[in-house]
């Protein structure tokens, strides 16, 4: 309690709760904590300090042809740091990738693409009304952003989360392949995420209601109908597992 | 490089288990364990036939009455025949060896238990047959009279250090020099046994014309002919064997295989192999005599069957005299065998090695000696036969080099795959080369090495006498509890030296001066102990006729192997556990010398404690949290990475003379179940008597939490460069590495790591049992990692319903 700079951690009922509107993140009750029963999840880095973590992989990358995948949130919110630490990366042949929600301007794109080699593109849903519904947006802007940077001519892995009884409906299956058509030969492939429930926890780590505990979890017959739905349309489709 | 025939190794990946080698299988899952009385009878009867003889001819005639007596049988299935008993899971015992090594025998009970969990029924007239062997050895083997020589010279010492597990209890094991390692195959395959005889009755008539008249050498090239002659006799025992069963033989083809088994008996060992089978049956009978002089822990040993072996299976293979099946089939039948060699375990090797299975190594791939890559088809057969086969032994090791082909390496871990793990293993060979030319031997003979077993890397060409005169395995994590408590060892017994009350120590410099000071007086005690052993050991036992087939150097030298030669002797030693003591030197600096939140005496009372009592869970807490080494933090990395250079320049400081050096070589098997057992509660959090790390290089189960890369960048900071190889364990599921994908990244995972500089490495596949028990005990498996929805986790942070998910598509992934 005494190492909170904000006092934040209150007692009661024999219990400790940290108040999360009083807490900075500081992290200094998990660096006391020898139980380990509080963590701290996350860090801000400078890019010179991202840029040494990458480097401490370096042999890594130089065996598999690996490299750095930026990921989210959403790391094209911020294309400046993005495309420093990129420029970090290029010059010592250290493969660059950006996983992408879509969903910022068109300009942040722009600014990466000269040090970026690979997008990992999400398409969630192709009705925009549903993509609003589930992702509180609607996808016109990520929909163009896809066009917009196949056209430049970079390498995209488009993506799909598939949830039951969301998006792995026909219809989406056949909007998603013609969509994908209509992108041309070097857009033809998808990699299908099937859901899990890896984030459960997180969610009750920090209080946060789970509402998806009812959603099912697809068989492997059930990905492998799916995967044979997108190939019949065309579709060079794989399954991440 | 060799260029490689891809054809080739696509046909071999379609291989499958023959209906042969099925059948064999059965018969071994039908076979209870059992013990052999019959070797007994044959010693006890020549030993007392030649009372008064000097003791090279006694052995040597020892063997041959084996040889020329013992029961054989040749089964159904066999092709390659030489088995050590005639039913195929079967062990022989030694009381010529090592006189009182089964207390079991003087028990009342029909059970014998040979090792950890393997119980050997026994009638009354086997029981009797082999106290009768004891009565007439007991007291005057050489481990015996060794300990009696140790004992008039330092007291109970070596005893009290051996319980207190400072060092390894290694004399009574039957490993005697080079017993372990591999025979001379080429020159036996070559010039076949006909040929050594006449070369050492040529030295014999060489020394008459000189007017030499050394009795010993003299008597040693006598002993060499007599087994030499026995071997071959042994061989022809089988082929009059498979003669006669083909007399009454009504099935036709088996009848022309009897006939074929007779024929090449004849040939080999006698004579040099021609085709592929006849190399592998002259193996086998060599193999099986070799076991028959010393059947003791140790199997006959590939070493680079795929370069001696080479020549044989292309030439066939090009002739069209054998099929790829059919080669297979008879490379595959020999691995089979020596891999389920039972053997008898001497007790303190029961704890520290916990196997049933006589240890042998095949090693493939590897330079040759011109520095170049020798893969071949070959070394991809081994790894194929040995996923077919899936057993616990023989261990194999791939000796990767920067031009190790992506093909072996693809396959070795598709291997590692079926086998679950640990086979093959990576030694790197540029590492070991180069620590051996350092040490003064030529590239040419450098770059013929292999496993001693399973890591310890050795040379065929000469005898290695690891862990034969007692020095094998010192404990530092044993030394650092002396440490703890002035000298005194976990027994209560002054086995190191007084170092002073560590709640004295003014610093962490004193704490770890006083570390070093322990070890030097513990390791050079050990070593000069050892050249007790070395003088003493000879006096009562030789091995002439793995002196004859295992080195060269013997039969110029007109010398036994267990008579040391600088010429042809090597030594080593294995310091382990660098990883606890660093983690717990680390540990001590923080909380008592820098940070200050405990004092030495709170320390050390949680600690003799075992961690209980009021503040003993809170500070355990505090040790587990402090840097560990695997997590990519500096300054514990580099201070495992001093305790190794301190420990080597301590090794290595003690004037060995004449001998070479002692290498440093840090293997590990199950040691540290066995080397925690004289271990108390130590400052990494550690409770007491727990098992230790495992490996030389692998972090504190459970202590490395920042991913498989963090892990290796620890290992590579930490170097252990002076050491010829440092075991490190990784641990996968099997989900993990399903895919061709992820094969690859394994493979680059490893090349990464052997490019810096990395010596060893093994990757276990974790069963689902493992996933089950991680499930209730998260804290022993906090390390345990897991794929899945494309991302790795680590297990034990799943939820339970997610840990489910992962245990069922464990149990269907392979």
């Amino acid at each position: 309690m005494d190492v909170c700079p904000n006092n934040a951690i209150r007692s009661g009922e024999g219990v400790y709760r940290i108040e999360h509107s009083n807490c900075e993140s500081c992290g200094k009750c998990a660096e006391r904590c020898d139980y380990g029963a509080l963590v701290r999840y996350g860090d801000l880095m400078t890019v010179d300090e991202v840029w040494d973590a990458v480097e401490r992989d370096k042999m890594f990358y130089e065996t598999s042809n690996g490299g750095v995948t930026v990921s989210g949130g959403e790391p094209l919110l911020y294309p400046a740091f993005v495309k420093e630490l990129f420029e970090l990366c290029h010059n010592e042949r250290i493969g660059t990738c950006v996983e992408t929600c879509g969903f910022v301007d068109i300009g942040a794109f722009l600014e990466v693409i000269p040090v970026t080699e690979l997008f990992l593109f999400d398409l969630k849903h192709m009705d925009s009304v549903k993509h609003k519904k589930y992702t509180g947006q609607f996808n016109d802007q990520i929909l163009k952003n896809a066009s917009t940077i196949i056209e430049r001519g970079v390498d995209v892995l488009f993506r799909q989360p598939l949830i039951p009884g969301v998006n792995d409906t026909k219809a989406n299956i056949e909007e998603t392949a013609a969509f994908l058509k209509t992108l041309g030969k070097k857009a033809l492939s998808l990699e299908l995420m099937p859901y899990h429930r890896m984030g459960q926890d997180k969610y009750r780590a920090l209080n946060m209601e789970y509402r998806m505990e009812k959603t099912h979890i697809m068989s492997y017959d059930e990905l492998e109908a799916t995967k044979k739905a997108y190939t019949d349309l065309g579709i060079d489709c794989v399954i991440s597992r | 490089m060799v260029n490689v025939d891809n054809d080739l190794l696509d046909r071999i990946d379609q291989l499958e288990i023959s209906e042969r080698i099925r059948q064999w299988k059965n018969a071994v899952k039908q076979s209870k364990w059992k013990l052999f009385a019959d070797r007994e009878r044959w010693t006890v009867a020549s030993w007392k036939e030649t009372e008064g003889e000097d003791v090279q001819i006694r052995r040597a005639k020892l063997l041959r009455k084996i040889l020329e007596n013992i029961e054989i049988k040749i089964q159904d299935f066999d092709i390659i025949v030489g088995r050590l008993t005639p039913e195929v899971i079967g062990c022989a015992t030694a009381f010529d060896i090592s006189g009182d090594y089964i207390p079991d025998i003087w028990k009342d009970t029909a059970e014998l238990n040979i090792t950890m969990d393997a119980n050997v029924g026994l009638d009354a007239e086997s029981l009797e047959i082999l106290r009768e062997s004891a009565r007439l050895f007991k007291g005057s083997t050489a481990p015996e009279m060794t300990y009696k020589a140790l004992e008039s010279i330092v007291g109970s010492w070596v005893i009290d250090a051996e319980k207190a597990r400072l060092k390894d209890p290694t004399l009574d094991t039957g490993i005697f020099a080079q017993s372990t390692s591999v025979l001379m195959w080429e020159k036996i395959l070559k010039q076949g046994f006909r040929s050594i005889i006449d070369e050492a009755k040529k030295r014999i008539d060489d020394c008459a014309e000189e007017l030499e008249t050394d009795e010993q050498k003299l008597l040693f090239w006598e002993s060499v002919i007599i087994v030499c002659e026995a071997a071959i006799n042994h061989s022809r025992r089988y082929a009059a064997l498979a003669k006669e069963m083909a007399e009454s033989e009504r099935n036709t083809k088996r009848k022309t295989e009897l006939l074929e088994i007779a024929r090449v008996c004849e040939q080999v060992p006698e004579n040099p192999a021609r085709t592929l089978h006849e190399a592998l049956q002259s193996m086998a009978i060599v193999g099986v005599c070799k076991n028959y002089e010393n059947p003791m822990h140790n199997n006959p040993q590939w070493g680079r069957g795929d370069q001696y072996l080479y020549p044989y299976f292309v030439n066939d293979l090009n002739k069209g005299t054998i099929t790829l099946k059919k080669a297979a089939e008879l490379i595959m039948e020999l691995v089979a065998r020596w891999g389920t060699q039972t053997f008898v375990a001497a007790e303190s090797l029961k704890e520290s090695h916990q196997i049933n299975f006589a240890i042998n190594n095949i090693m493939v791939g590897g330079v040759n000696g011109k520095g170049v890559d020798s893969s071949n088809e070959l070394s991809y057969l081994f790894l194929h036969i040995v996923g077919l086969l899936q057993l616990s032994s023989p261990t194999v090791g791939l000796r990767w080099n920067r031009n190790t082909p992506d093909w072996l390496m693809n396959k070795a871990i598709r291997t590692n795959l079926v086998t679950k793990g640990g086979i093959p293993l990576f030694e790197n060979d540029e590492v070991v080369i180069s620590h051996f030319v350092k040490d003064g031997i030529p590239r040419e003979e450098a770059s013929e090495w292999c496993g001693l077993g399973c890591v310890y890397p050795c040379l065929p060409s000469r005898a290695e006498h690891y862990g034969s005169e007692g020095v094998a395995a010192v404990n530092m994590a044993a030394m650092l509890h002396l440490v703890l408590h002035n000298g005194i060892d976990v027994n209560g017994k002054l086995t190191g030296v007084p170092t002073g009350d560590p709640r004295e120590f003014g610093s962490f410099d004193e704490l770890y001066s006083a570390l070093l000071k322990q070890h030097e007086y513990i390791t050079h005690r050990v070593f000069e102990l050892a050249a007790v052993a070395r003088d003493e050991q000879p006096k009562h036992l030789r091995l002439p006729f793995l002196s004859a087939a295992g080195i060269e150097k013997c039969m110029e030298l007109g010398q036994d192997l267990l008579i040391p030669h600088p010429d042809f002797t090597m030594m080593g030693i294995s310091d382990r556990a660098i990883i606890d003591v660093a983690d717990s030197l680390m540990a001590v600096k923080k909380l008592v010398f820098d940070q200050k939140r405990l004092t030495m005496n709170e320390l050390l009372n949680a600690l003799d404690n075992d961690f209980e009592g009021t503040r003993g869970e809170e500070i355990r807490q505090m040790c587990l949290a402090q840097p560990k080494y695997g997590n990519d933090i500096d300054e514990v990395d580099r201070l495992a990475g001093k305790l190794s250079g301190d420990s080597y320049r301590i090794i290595r400081s003690y004037d060995n003379s004449p001998f070479r050096k002692f290498i440093v070589a840090r293997e590990g098997l199950a040691w540290h179940y066995f080397g925690g057992l004289g271990v108390g509660a130590l400052p990494n959090g550690r409770k007491a008597y727990e098992p230790l790390n495992d490996g030389a290089l692998s972090p504190f189960r459970g202590a490395d939490k920042k991913g498989p890369t963090a892990v290796l960048r620890s290992a590579i900071k930490a170097g252990f460069t002076e050491s010829f190889a440092s075991v490190l364990n990784q641990k996968f599921s099997a989900t993990m590495i399903q895919s061709k994908d992820s094969v690859d990244k394994l493979v680059a995972y490893t090349n990464a790591f052997m490019l810096n500089g990395g010596s060893h490495i093994q990757y276990n596949m974790v069963d689902t049992d493992e996933l089950r028990d991680a499930k209730i005990h998260p804290e022993k498996h906090q390390d345990l990692i897991v794929r899945i929805g494309g991302f790795s986790a680590y297990f034990t942070q799943l939820s339970s319903d997610i840990q489910d998910d992962v245990i069922d598509r464990n149990e269907h992934s392979l």
